[in-house]
């Protein structure tokens, strides 16, 4: 009989959603009705298995991104969950932020309205080497809550009118597919964006502040990137210390800042807010920081 | 009185902070200028009155607030499994 131990249980809406275990030999990833994955410590003999009605499009974006980026951790070479963006003259921003923080509107935003390039919507590759910090997006599919789709007037099954994407429709979730505009090789990463909401005062009554942009320096701008790490040897000492390193060595290469704007879809999506933040995406590091 | 680093936490720098890593359970936690030179402190000397007096040559502050504070971080650095009282 095989021991299993669960080292990690993610629910969401209070249902069991996706778990993480170790076996004596390896790990074991489990998207509770889409698909498992197991693999031997140190990522070798992988093995991927769909659930019997699992949507043909949520797999496709499992094995494109979170399977290669899962067997890429126990191999060493940690990727980020993150949004990706580029703009032609300048590299790529990485987005950060908890599930619901808005990484994947923001990127649709800033590409469909502010002539950013997708790299990514959810995981991305970070490398570095003697010229600087690089990513890289793994996927073809990208994905967009219904709310944020119909307010950036992308619809299910339409066409993305500048980059022949698709839209269909899964669950609470919409994906685009083939975007010309994905960047497929290494970008130079430009800077890290870890992305939140502005809090209302507490009994103040005032609206909460709006567009506050922070660089983040040591421990902060560690702790921004860390969390994002996609981990599959939860367990592993050398992994830890090894994602800490690996982050720390990209925040000596690229400024980290933190932007918290009003919730809202509404009040984000072609609003003021991300124009904003568009401009100062452009902007050189040294006017902005 | 001085602490120890156990084994399983490691101490990384960056920039003027630091980050500590529970090997063990993966959390990571960071002290800034002020905490990082208390933990210098504590684990190298142990001597509570150079540390405390360094603090208020750099800082404006009380005296007994400071001694406050410098117990509460040690508190929640043991507490967090970060620092072990020392046995020598």
């Amino acid at each position: 009989m095989t021991h299993l131990q669960w080292l990690l249980e993610l629910r969401l809406q209070e249902e069991l959603n996706f778990r993480i275990g170790r076996t004596p030999t390896g790990y074991v990833a489990e998207w509770l009705g889409t698909a498992k994955l197991e693999a031997s410590a140190d990522g070798t003999n992988a093995h991927f298995r769909a659930a019997p009605e699992a949507n043909a499009l949520a797999l496709r974006k499992l094995e494109n991104e979170s399977v290669p980026a899962l067997l890429a951790h126990l191999q060493g070479t940690p990727f980020f969950h993150a949004a990706c963006v580029a703009f032609p003259d300048q590299g790529a921003w990485l987005l950060l932020g908890p599930s619901g923080a808005g990484k994947s509107t923001l990127a649709a935003d800033l590409c469909k309205h502010y002539g950013a390039s997708m790299i990514s919507d959810d995981v991305c590759r970070l490398t570095i080497d003697a010229r600087g910090a690089w990513v890289e997006g793994r996927g073809d599919h990208h994905a967009l809550c219904t709310d944020s789709a119909n307010a950036l007037g992308l619809h299910n099954g339409a066409l993305l009118s500048d980059t022949k994407a698709l839209f269909a429709h899964h669950d609470e979730k919409s994906f685009v597919n083939g975007s010309a505009r994905v960047a497929n090789t290494p970008v130079a990463l430009y800077g890290i964006l870890e992305l939140d909401y502005t809090k209302e005062p507490p009994d103040t009554g005032r609206a909460p502040e709006a567009n506050v942009w922070q660089r983040q320096v040591g421990a902060r701008a560690v702790g921004a990137l860390l969390p994002h790490v996609v981990r599959f040897a939860l367990d592993a000492t050398r992994a830890h210390l090894r994602d800490l390193d690996h982050c720390i060595a990209i925040c000596k290469r690229v400024p980290v800042f933190r932007w918290a704007r009003p919730h809202g879809l509404e009040k984000t999506v072609r609003a003021p807010a991300t124009a904003a933040l568009a401009q100062r995406l452009r902007a050189t590091i040294e006017g902005i920081s | 009185m001085k602490y120890q680093v156990p084994d399983h936490v490691y101490v990384r720098e960056f920039e003027q902070d630091f980050v500590l890593l529970d090997g063990r359970s993966g959390k990571y936690f960071g002290l800034d200028a002020i905490g990082r030179q208390v933990w210098t402190y504590i684990t190298t000397n142990g001597d509570r009155e150079a540390l405390e007096g360094a603090l208020l040559a750099q800082y404006a502050c009380d005296p007994d607030e400071l001694k406050r504070d410098v117990d509460e971080l040690i508190r929640e650095l043991v507490k967090a499994g970060l620092l072990d009282a020392a046995n020598d």
